[in-house]
């Protein structure tokens, strides 16, 4: 999670809560550096002040997207008319929060565009090897042969295949499928991977262990 | 108020206290919020209320420049009696300036007295100071220098390295407009610095020469007579 926001205390109270929350979080103060890290596009959400020094929220925002950044934003703003809402939407942003704001609402905020994660930006296919996985018709073939999953084993697979050639952590897992954070234990990833390499076959081996962190999809690793 | 004549002068004055206060508001719900959540050690309680603390002192700090901004008279009592510069610029030396500040000719303030209330004084240097070492980049640095000590007032230069854009300083520009602007806490902070040293009798100005973006802020001096009385 990337948090831009440029007053000090409010800065420090976001990095804890959404730490206590366990996202990992990294913060910046102004929208050039926070420009230079979401353009990266390793965040799983940006959440972004409006009233930045330099550049403001909205323009971080638009140009983001001319980049093609597709990280969930949510806008967090002092300023909450309709006007305002509607323009930091139009730049780009998923969502947007006015201050003061419930925490407990942030957090289901950032839990959903989480959940969500970027299908509306990304391509409908994605693949490995044999594998491919279709977003938008929820299907997942095997050397052109459908092969069922359920709705979590899908969101499992679809998180790693786009996350391909990255460590993917069992907590980093848990949090994208179960939509939770803390409370899930994390031998249930494990499980669920377990049975999704089985019902993938041979295309199961795609999904590698990186013992005591989590797994990885690595194309190279197709023979 | 002649600020903001795009918009109404209540909505623009309402906007920027709003949006002002909306922020450290956040921290504080935040801070109370967090604390509650769960079981939490009593050092941990009082660090949160040590926090909650510094967050209403600023709240306390912001309703009284509203007040200064939302009055065309001096209500506030900001020019009352006089102080030495010297102990003016003094009191802003340190991490109070903000980081990578530099105040410089100080000892040409030490005996000079001014016109106006030290701690509002302070005040208004304090603001024009975070609202400069809020845009600077990283490394950058903010100097407030003595530049001319003369027989009726003192003149004082904010300058940034890397200069700053004479935009940054667009709220002190009296036919700025502030219409759709999203830095209403910038105006906020600016008008009230504004307000201060022109209650004073003193003025600031944006400087548009080869030095852009840097601010000139003129003090007027207590009479020879009055030192005299």
């Amino acid at each position: 999670m990337l948090i831009v926001e440029d007053d000090p205390a409010t800065r420090d109270v976001l990095e804890r809560g959404l730490r206590e929350e366990l996202f990992r979080v990294d913060a910046v103060a102004d929208g050039a550096t926070a420009e230079d890290r979401a353009a990266s596009g390793s965040y799983d959400a940006v959440v972004l002040d409006v009233v930045l020094p330099g550049e403001d929220g909205f323009t971080v925002c638009r140009r983001l997207r001319t980049r093609a950044v597709d990280t969930p934003i949510l806008l967090l703003s002092g300023r909450a008319t309709l006007q305002d809402r509607v323009h930091g939407l139009d730049a780009g942003a998923d969502d947007y929060l006015a201050k003061p704001f419930a925490f407990v609402e942030l957090v289901a905020r950032l839990r959903a565009l989480t959940r969500r994660g970027r299908t509306h930006h990304l391509e409908a296919v994605l693949s490995c090897g044999p594998l491919e996985l279709h977003q938008q018709d929820h299907v997942v073939r095997v050397d052109g042969a459908v092969v069922a999953l359920t709705a979590t084993e899908f969101r499992l697979l679809e998180y790693l295949l786009h996350r391909a050639e990255a460590l993917v952590t069992r907590e980093e897992l848990a949090r994208h499928v179960w939509g939770e954070s803390a409370a899930r234990p994390s031998n249930i990833v494990d499980v669920y991977v377990s049975y999704l390499r089985k019902k993938l076959g041979s295309a199961g081996r795609l999904v590698r262990t990186v013992r005591g962190l989590g797994y990885t999809v690595r194309k190279g690793d197709v023979a | 108020m002649k600020r903001g004549e795009g918009r109404s002068a209540v909505e623009v004055f309402a906007d920027a206290a709003v949006h002002a206060l909306r922020t450290p508001l956040a921290a504080v719900s935040g801070e109370v919020e967090l604390a509650l959540r769960r079981e939490r050690s009593p050092e941990a309680y009082r660090d949160a209320l040590a926090r909650i603390g510094q967050c209403v002192a600023e709240l306390i700090d912001l309703t009284a420049d509203l007040a200064i901004l939302g009055s065309s008279t001096d209500v506030a009592g900001v020019s009352r009696g006089a102080s030495r510069l010297g102990a003016v610029l003094g009191s802003i030396v340190g991490d109070d300036a903000g980081a990578g500040t530099v105040i410089e000719g100080g000892a040409a303030g030490v005996d000079v007295d001014v016109i106006g209330d030290q701690a509002f004084l302070a005040r208004s240097l304090r603001l024009l100071l975070q609202h400069a070492t809020r845009h600077v980049p990283p490394g950058g640095r903010v100097t407030l220098r003595v530049e001319r000590v003369l027989h009726d007032r003192v003149e004082l230069t904010l300058t940034a390295s890397p200069p700053l854009v004479g935009q940054t300083w667009r709220h002190l520009r009296e036919d700025s407009d502030e219409s759709g602007d999203v830095n209403a806490a910038g105006l906020l902070r600016l008008g009230t610095a504004a307000r201060i040293v022109e209650h004073c009798g003193g003025a600031i100005r944006v400087d548009n020469g080869e030095a852009a973006g840097s601010v000139r802020i003129t003090l007027r001096r207590v009479p020879a007579e009055a030192h005299g009385a």
